[in-house]
């Protein structure tokens, strides 16, 4: 009972944390970030393991992550509004050529963010030759270019 | 699920298909900042010690009549080596022996790591736990216990000297 309520508390533990640091937190991992990802899976590993190092441990606690996680992508293909709340929702930075600051802002993300997806994923090299830049799910931001006369 | 015509997607008015949700967009972003700020006030309360070890999580106490005195953690960490030192005043070392007992229903929950000087003898009776320590006559003797909780949440125990009302320690296991 004991590993199956920490593995139901780590994984709650962990959406939350990040849910609320944002999209863009891991959009892009950089070698600092990648550190960081391998130093929370070792800690988050010792906290479930809690000195239970057999095989019956580990196979609770994967079945119950697991598990959690087949019951989440449920509830999400039901109920489209809950997976906004897992998951969240695009967000339009661009709009037909309007830049929303106020958006970008909220998001952490600036008019160099953006560029540089544009020069990376559609090889523009100005805000104006972009429609539409979104910011997906992922972190990442999608581009499209405005129509070629 | 019925079928849906193309036609009928979202679309903003430049076209782009997509299922923006602006009004939680903002809920999220109130909830991010509020999510921030518990986070800022989590590290502090661990800096302070409200969530381990810290300069508020240590706690003193002593014998009424202040011949022996204790000092211990009142947040402990869940299978995290605590630490206990008693200080037994001269008066109760005289005779070279030093018989400290603490509460069964404490000891029940911990696992004892390490015992420091170790004990000469260890008596199990039904409602505590009896050491008996070899101690230099007439001086102060400081004892030193690492126990390891083993059960989450509130836990109390009592410590005393035999002959002598137990002084009682109140902590909270974190998991």
């Amino acid at each position: 009972m004991d590993a199956v309520i920490r593995a139901l508390t780590m994984y709650a533990f962990l959406w939350v944390i990040f849910r609320i640091a944002g999209k863009r937190s891991l959009a892009e991992l950089t070698t600092f970030d990648f550190i960081l990802m391998l130093i929370f899976s070792e800690m988050v590993q010792q906290a479930l393991i809690a000195n239970d190092n057999s095989m019956t441990n580990s196979w609770i606690l994967i079945t119950t992550m697991m598990g959690v996680q087949i019951l989440v992508s449920v509830i999400k293909a039901r109920w489209p509004s809950a997976e906004k709340v897992f998951d969240g929702a695009p967000l339009v930075l661009i709009e037909d050529g309007v830049i929303h600051h106020d958006r970008m802002q909220r998001s952490r993300v600036d008019v160099d963010d953006i560029l540089s997806a544009a020069r990376d994923k559609q090889g523009l090299y100005e805000l104006k030759q972009i429609r539409y830049a979104v910011l997906e799910l992922s972190g990442g931001i999608s581009i499209v270019p405005q129509p070629s006369d | 699920m019925k079928s849906t015509k193309l036609d009928d997607l979202k679309k903003l008015p430049g076209g782009l298909e997509i299922e923006q949700d602006l009004p939680l967009e903002h809920r999220v972003w109130v909830a991010e900042r509020i999510g921030w700020t518990l986070m800022a006030l989590f590290v502090v309360a661990a800096l302070i010690g409200f969530l381990g070890p810290g300069p508020f999580n240590d706690a003193k106490t002593a014998d009424p009549a202040g011949r022996w005195h204790m000092e211990y953690e009142r947040r402990l960490h869940f299978r995290t080596d605590q630490e206990i030192s008693v200080y037994v005043g001269p008066e109760f070392t005289t005779s070279g022996k030093v018989r400290l007992w603490i509460s069964q229903s404490y000891m029940k929950d911990q696992s004892v790591s390490s015992v420091t000087p170790t004990p000469d003898q260890v008596e199990a009776g039904s409602d505590r736990m009896i050491f008996t320590f070899n101690v230099t006559p007439g001086h102060e003797a400081p004892i030193y216990f690492e126990l390891q909780p083993s059960a989450y949440g509130p836990t109390s125990g009592e410590f005393g000297l035999e002959g002598r009302p137990g002084v009682r320690i109140d902590q909270l296991v974190m998991p």
